[in-house]
């Protein structure tokens, strides 16, 4: 039952508008609906193998689920039965669920309503039928005792598919397009029909058949939406209105059955796809990749057929960027730190410009339309990206580059280093070029990767603490890393990157096994048969996108606290080994009492040392020996899926917690203070401006880091030129770079919004490779924006 | 039934001597200071509320926060809820605040980002607990590592 007001607006507004406030102003409630169908639909087939009863849940899910058409809407489908709501997913994990239960609507930071009545059903009927049986519980049953130990120590987290499963994906969906979900159940049961008996009845006969069932509940589903479309128009008085939902009704009997044939079908397809695999499994940032690439065929049609204008597939394609806003997760309360700006941690992705499989720039009228789309919406998402060829039109460049300036929050990306990055990584060159982004800023071959890419986040700078402390935690006091040896004794440089790397290499190894075995609790208890069919390879092999079934299988792990342990280890050789101002006994004293009575020593340190970002060869050097060294270590590993652990550069907020977990650091940083952001320099670091921090950037291996790297930069936006902006972000990629990212907000904008948040509630900014609301976010991370550092561009 | 304390008042007996010595310590005082915030810590076996004000200014010369025993008024930025035989044991570093609360031991809520401004304190104050321990005679309290 829909549980939702119609908020209505003032008639003066435009459709958009209408709908862009509406999502805005709603708020953030939980709603039980799947976890209740899922849970009726176990109980009565939990004895059958994962592929069958996961399926039938699956059914049970999208047959009963609320169907609601709302006031203005063309494009359809709801994920709950509220605006905002967030569906859970107990049998991920259960016990964080009932530990939040009575807080999630009195919690100071993403609050999310739910009612009594939900809280006891969650509480009588749902939650104590998942104890026993949750991936979590799996996990944490075959995880060795010392992983378990490790896990717990806050040096590398797992968190996300232990919560919610599998995300961070894009499907094919010109594949869907092009034959509906009929050519998908075909090829399925002409597969299946193919197998020999003994495949038949294992795995791969009840992957296919899964498969089938999980695109026959789609049909239906969307089937649901036509007839209630068509029940509304015979009640509609508006014969406008009326007309519209009779479209709507048509479209959604027609797609994702079907192939599509016009703009209209085409979007709603992709949405219905889009939002089933968000039901099926809740690991955020599915996203709907490149847009503009799958979409064009259907806009030409249209507009040579005369159905459309570019005034109307603007409209159409800002309700589709408005309609995603709808799909978010509540978290739990003791992630909270880590996930600021819930809103933004869906992060769906577009991505529209670059270039085509055949390495020409594939920029079309839809890229203009899709940004022109977004920078009418300018909501948390989608995350829009925009890449660039060397080739792109300097339309295009201008365009995003004045929505940019002008606060429209997007990111950035340089065709040339990624997809050279991406065959590096082992694609081929046509998917490279290929590439959609995932969650923060990922580049994936579209359609063709389960790639996990925000699996895991690695605290490096723990690990360099270990090092110069014989493997003891200086926040805690106890042993918690490798014994390396007392620093006080290291006679060179060579044996401080010893102890680090000793250290590295443990815990990523520890992480390595903790992740596999998570992994296979996953692909054990909650495959994804229906997001396996729309992914390439799945189908090919008869294997689940959890087990491997995907083209392209990795993990990403995120280095956090990069330019902390740069600054720190040139720090040492600094001072201890080049110049011999200091010992490393002194030092090391100095770190485990977070510089208590030695501030002109850590005055030293923070002030007097070159840092990361000031285009200094010594320093960018060793930083890119702590990027090679990550890579080679990662690169020793293989995953459950038989793919590669893939090295990032990007934090979320992650370096606000994982900050608050390290002591101090021999760059000047006290202990417990906010590490460095992504590839970003340390704040207040960086004092030689933004080309200076460029020039170190494009010095590093980013090529190496597959999974990606996020370098935000902020800038008196109102204040600056376009051109100038351009011939930064131009000259940026053409030395290398590969992401940028800015957030052209005034402090004083900022302040005013904290002490008034009620009236900025749509003040976006951007954390690391997302946005979020900036009133939505915990006061440590409204000042850590704050304090980045504001730019000029002087011409 | 508690290990470590025989009720609420022996409970309070020993945190109210602990947090006198920690408010009042320099060193560990003036970083809580910076949290600037006002915490609530909620003991279970055997029940007790104490709650620490680190954001208004301190009620008596030379201490850097407040803290009230037993149930009060203000109203707390963040909680944090666990048996009172668990936060024995952690003041000695034995318990492993991310275990605790991934396990559900420890409960907590509120701005729980700004409750990590705290943990710088935490190595400082757990050298103090066993000091505080022994000042009081109650050396039998002390918690060995093994």
């Amino acid at each position: 039952m829909n549980t939702q007001q119609a908020l209505r607006q003032p008639p003066t507004r435009s459709r958009v508008d209408r709908l862009r406030w509406k999502i805005i102003e709603a708020p953030q409630e939980v709603c039980v609906e799947r976890a209740r169908y899922l849970t009726e639909a176990m109980r009565s087939h939990w004895d059958k193998p994962p592929f069958t009863r996961i399926s039938l849940a699956f059914e049970h899910i999208l047959k009963n689920i609320s169907v609601i058409i709302r006031d203005d809407e063309i494009i359809v489908g709801c994920r709950t039965s509220k605006l905002k709501g967030a569906p859970l997913f107990p049998e991920n994990k259960s016990l964080w669920i009932e530990g939040d239960l009575e807080n999630f609507d009195t919690r100071a930071l993403q609050r999310a309503l739910i009612t009594q009545e939900e809280k006891d059903e969650l509480t009588a009927n749902i939650l104590p039928y998942w104890k026993g049986k949750t991936v979590e519980e799996r996990m944490q049953k075959f995880m060795p005792e010392d992983i378990l130990d490790d896990m717990d120590k806050y040096i590398f987290t797992m968190m996300l598919e232990i919560t919610y499963g599998i995300g961070h994906f894009t499907m094919n969906h010109e594949r869907v397009l092009a034959h509906g979900l009929l050519g998908v159940i075909d090829n399925a049961s002409q597969t299946l029909a193919g197998l020999s008996p003994e495949e038949k009845d294992g795995e791969k006969g009840l992957f296919y058949d899964a498969v089938i069932r999980s695109c026959n509940t789609v049909i239906s589903f969307a089937r649901r939406y036509s007839e209630l479309a068509h029940a509304m128009a015979g009640a509609e008085t508006d014969p406008e209105r009326a007309a519209e939902l009779r479209e709507i009704a048509r479209v959604c009997g027609r797609v994702p059955e079907h192939p599509a044939e016009t703009l209209h079908e085409a979007m709603q397809s992709l949405y219905f796809i889009h939002l089933v695999a968000q039901i099926e499994s809740g690991g955020n940032s599915i996203s709907l990749g490149r847009v503009d690439q799958i979409l064009y065929p259907y806009y030409r049609k249209d507009i040579e057929a005369n159905r459309t204008s570019p005034e109307k597939a603007r409209e159409l394609v800002a309700m589709l960027f408005v309609k995603v806003n709808e799909i978010w997760n509540v978290l739990e309360e003791a992630f909270i730190p880590g996930g600021e700006g819930t809103e933004g941690k869906t992060t769906q992705n577009v991505t529209v410009g670059g270039v085509g499989t055949d390495g020409k720039d594939a920029t079309n009228d839809l890229s203009y339309i899709a940004l022109d789309a977004y920078a009418d919406v300018r909501t948390v998402q989608p995350d829009f990206g925009v890449r660039f060829s060397p080739d792109c039109p300097a339309e295009l460049m201008r365009r995003a580059v004045d929505y940019d300036r002008d606060g429209v929050l997007m990111h950035l990306f340089n065709d040339e280093t990624i997809v050279r990055s991406l065959v590096r990584g082992g694609h081929t060159l046509e998917d490279a070029r290929d590439y959609g982004i995932v969650g923060c800023l990922e580049p994936n071959a579209q359609g063709k990767t389960f790639a996990s890419t925000f699996a895991v986040q690695f605290n490096g700078i723990k690990c360099l603490e270990f090092a110069l402390s014989n493997g003891v935690d200086n926040i805690f006091g106890y042993p918690s890393g490798l014994e390396t040896g007392d620093p006080a004794g290291f006679k060179s440089f060579d044996d401080v990157w010893n102890a680090y790397d000793r250290q590295m290499r443990h815990f990523i190894s520890q992480m390595v096994r903790g992740m596999n075995v998570l992994d296979r609790a996953i692909a054990e208890t909650v495959p994804s048969p229906f997001a396996s069919a729309m992914v390439d390879g799945c189908m090919e092999k008869g294997m689940d996108l959890t087990r491997g079934g995907a083209v392209y299988n990795s993990t990403g792990v995120q280095l956090m606290g990069f330019a902390n342990v740069v600054d720190s280890l040139y720090a040492v050789k600094k001072t201890v080994f080049d110049d011999k101002r200091f010992t490393m006994a002194d030092l090391t004293e100095w770190l485990s009492e977070d510089w208590q009575d030695a501030e002109d020593k850590r005055a030293y340190f923070l002030n007097r040392v070159p840092k990361y970002g000031n285009d200094n060869d010594d320093v960018d050097a060793l930083a890119s020996r702590v990027i090679d060294h990550y890579c080679d270590v990662l690169s020793e590993h293989r995953n459950f899926r038989g793919g590669a652990f893939w090295p990032g550069i990007f934090s979320v907020g992650f370096h606000i917690t994982m900050g608050a977990f390290t002591g101090a650091t021999s760059d000047g940083r006290f202990a417990g203070d906010v590490l460095g952001n992504g590839i970003t320099p340390t704040t207040g670091n960086a004092v030689s401006g933004p080309t200076a921090i460029m020039n170190s950037v494009v010095k590093l291996p980013v090529e190496r880091v597959f999974n990606g790297t996020n370098l935000n930069m902020r800038f008196q936006g109102k204040q600056i030129s376009t051109e100038n902006l351009t011939t930064l972000i131009n000259t940026y990629f053409r030395c290398g770079g590969t992401q940028v990212q800015f957030n052209m907000v005034d402090s004083a904008v900022l302040r005013e919004a904290q002490r008034h948040p009620e009236k900025h509630r749509d003040l976006f900014v951007r954390v690391s490779g997302y946005s979020a609301a900036f009133t939505g976010l915990s006061e440590i991370a409204q000042d850590e924006i704050i304090s980045r550092t504001e730019f000029e561009l002087r011409p | 039934m508690s290990q470590y304390y025989k009720d609420t008042e022996d409970l309070y007996k020993i945190y109210g001597y602990f947090l006198d010595r920690v408010l009042r310590d320099e060193k560990i005082g003036t970083k809580m200071r910076k949290a600037g915030i006002i915490i609530k810590f909620m003991y279970t076996d055997p029940d007790a509320e104490i709650t620490i004000d680190l954001k208004n200014p301190p009620a008596k010369e030379g201490y850097y926060g407040t803290f009230y025993l037993g149930p009060c008024d203000l109203k707390a930025d963040v909680w944090s809820k666990q048996p009172a035989d668990h936060s024995h044991r952690f003041w000695h570093g034995l318990e492993n605040p991310i275990a605790g609360i991934t396990k559900g031991i420890i409960k907590q809520g509120g701005k729980v980002t700004a409750m990590l401004k705290l943990l710088p304190v935490i190595k400082p104050a757990f050298r103090l607990f066993p000091v505080a321990l022994k000042e009081m005679g109650l050396d039998d309290l002390i918690v060995s590592k093994k």
